[in-house]
């Protein structure tokens, strides 16, 4: 399939017009949902992804709490309208196991989980659309959503995939151009340094020294992602957060 | 005269007592088991039985088996034309394991099926009749004993059982599918494109707490002069100082293999895939500290070192057990050749046919 179609002109234009390192708009809202600690949605691209945070809070299993830190658990539900086909809602897939794992790692690395001890972080993700990069949201949904909760946590966390399709090295595939099943890496990076990798995730074969040009790629679309979307989100949620106690 | 019980020393205490042990000899350039940075401990594969389904690999105290099965079954209606291939792992496990040891296992299995599912065994090629019937493959690794790096061992033992492994010879005549048994035609081995090994990789120290350390001893070496000034022995203890918290120059960065209080003692993990022609199939970092792409690169040409010397002792252990199948062939058969039978029927009468015969059989 990928020798029939053209995924990116020869005047540099993808599938749906935007050039090989760029990354698709992201939309953050933070606060959407009442009944918990904090919560953020983030449409990115065609994929729209929900996380909310409840916690830190007494764990429910006492005999998972731990005494020296906290316990981070992630719950994922991906919509039965998520995908191009309706799928049963009542099927656990391994999409949704795949998300919590790559969730719950990323949160354990970056939450000082010392500050919790005897306590829980409870994080629960749905996925309302799916549009090839749901795994990349749900871990900057995530993130946020902690940040929102008012969780200690190093620093912010910037999630990006990139790919090498036609000898042309892509940030942020969508469906598309993850069906024709190019090497892909998936990275999570710290926000404000993003020389850090927190979370790493590639099932393909790739020569080692296009490995690390595929991750250097990742990094600067990471640096951007975070430079054009993520801060200006944060800060203007902050403001508002100021401007309601003064 | 009373004397109280001796109260044991609490495992907690003790596992703390390693951690730290293990830390300080990564900080002096050592391993707490006198290990190369880049060196495994003594890997054994072994194939227990005569039948080639069943795989047995052995690093240090670390034990898993492994065991493929082969079965015609017919296709998912969805995808008609693709077979099945699903990996899992199980544990022996014990009442002193802790409690989320099943979610390890569990992201054993999800690492496995993600490395071996979409690019080392193809679906498609396993498809016999399209819509009707298709190979599925079950590979199923049992961890006997955890030592340490059971991710790595039961990812080299599911290699070598799907390298090892035979399904039958089959004979297609429009719709009907005939399995020829083994001893009719030989078994056909499985379409892998590539073999992958898994190597992970125990991250020393946090890069940050490192940097930190070092700006610290050069601020006190800035102050020293001037402490030097005044008196002496306040020079001498910010020597010792600095010597205390300075890493040395060849303090271990990355290490291989890392046993349990390695990989308990450890900033993070990482685990890197390196298949026979040096690329890289699978990357991936445990919850930990932060790492840079040095240290992935790092990483990298360690595993690719590495791969080479395990895919030849993996491929000499399946010459070796070769031979012993064809060795346990030839001796069921080995009563035909040594014609007691016809010997005691001879009437010992006849010396002279007697003779006659035996001069036939030296010839």
């Amino acid at each position: 399939m990928s020798r029939q179609k053209e995924y990116v002109s020869p005047a540099g234009l993808r599938l749906d017009g935007r050039r090989p390192l760029e990354a698709r708009r992201m939309d953050i809202a933070f606060s959407t949902l009442s009944a918990c600690d904090g919560s953020c949605d983030i449409t990115l691209g065609q994929s729209k992804v929900c996380a909310c945070v409840f916690g830190p809070r007494e764990s429910l299993h006492k005999q998972e709490a731990k005494h020296d830190k906290g316990l981070v658990t992630c719950e994922v539900a991906v919509a039965a309208f998520a995908g191009e086909n309706r799928r049963n809602p009542q099927r656990r897939s391994k999409l949704s196991e795949d998300i919590g794992a790559a969730v719950v790692q990323v949160a354990r690395s970056v939450i000082l989980l010392s500050q919790y001890p005897n306590s829980q972080i409870h994080i629960y993700i749905e996925v309302l659309q799916k549009d090839g990069n749901e795994k990349i949201a749900c871990v900057n949904a995530a993130c946020l959503a902690l940040i929102d909760a008012n969780v200690a946590m190093r620093d912010a966390v910037c999630c990006i995939d990139a790919g090498i399709l036609d000898e042309h090295m892509l940030i942020d595939l969508t469906n598309d151009e993850l069906r024709s099943q190019c090497p892909v890496i998936a990275a999570a990076f710290t926000g404000h340094d993003t020389r850090n990798i927190i979370w790493l995730e590639t099932a393909s074969r790739l020569p080692p020294d296009s490995a690390a040009r595929l991750l250097k790629c990742a990094e600067e679309g990471a640096t951007k992602l975070f430079e054009t979307a993520m801060r200006k989100a944060l800060e203007e949620h902050a403001k508002k957060i100021l401007t309601l106690k003064s | 005269m009373l004397y109280r019980t001796a109260v044991p020393v609490p495992a907690d205490a003790l596992v703390q007592r390693n951690l730290e042990f293990t830390r300080t000899a990564w900080k002096a350039g050592l391993r707490p088991d006198q290990r190369e940075a880049n060196q495994l401990r003594v890997v054994e594969m072994d194939f227990p039985l005569l039948s080639r389904d069943v795989v047995q690999v052995k690093c240090g105290n670390t034990v898993a088996t492994a065991t493929v099965s082969c079965d015609l079954v017919e296709p998912s209606p969805y995808r008609p034309k693709h077979g099945f291939f699903e990996v899992h792992a199980r544990q022996l496990l014990h009442e002193r394991d802790p409690l989320d040891q099943f979610k390890e296992i569990k992201r054993i299995s999800m690492y496995l099926t993600r490395l071996l599912s979409s690019s080392v065994l193809e679906t498609e090629g396993l498809c016999v009749i399209p819509g009707r019937r298709v190979w599925s493959i079950d590979a199923e690794v049992i961890i006997v004993n955890n030592d340490g790096n059971v991710q790595d061992v039961a990812q080299w033992a599911v290699m070598a059982a799907l390298q090892h492994v035979r399904r039958p010879e089959l004979t297609i005549r429009g719709e009907d599918v005939i399995v020829h048994p083994p001893h009719e035609r030989d078994p056909v081995p499985l379409p892998l494109h590539h073999t992958p090994l898994s190597f992970t990789f125990a991250v020393c120290a946090n890069p940050q707490e490192v940097q930190l350390a070092v700006r610290a001893a050069t601020l006190r070496r800035a102050q020293a002069p001037r402490a030097g000034a005044s008196s002496g022995a306040n020079a001498d203890e910010g020597d010792g100082e600095a010597k205390d918290l300075g890493w040395s120059s060849n303090a271990l960065q990355v290490v291989v293999d890392p046993s349990l209080e390695e990989a308990a003692a450890a900033a993070c993990t990482v685990s890197v895939a390196v298949n026979g022609e040096g690329h890289v199939c699978s990357l991936e970092k445990a919850d930990g500290c932060d790492v840079s792409i040095a240290y992935l690169e790092q990483c990298m040409k360690a595993a690719t070192k590495l791969t080479q010397a395990l895919l030849t002792q993996m491929k000499e252990s399946m010459e070796a057990h070769n031979a012993k199948r064809k060795e346990a062939v030839r001796s069921q058969f080995l009563w035909a050749q040594q014609r007691h039978g016809i010997q005691a029927i001879a009437t010992p009468g006849d010396e002279g046919e007697h003779a006659s015969k035996k001069a036939k059989t030296e010839e």
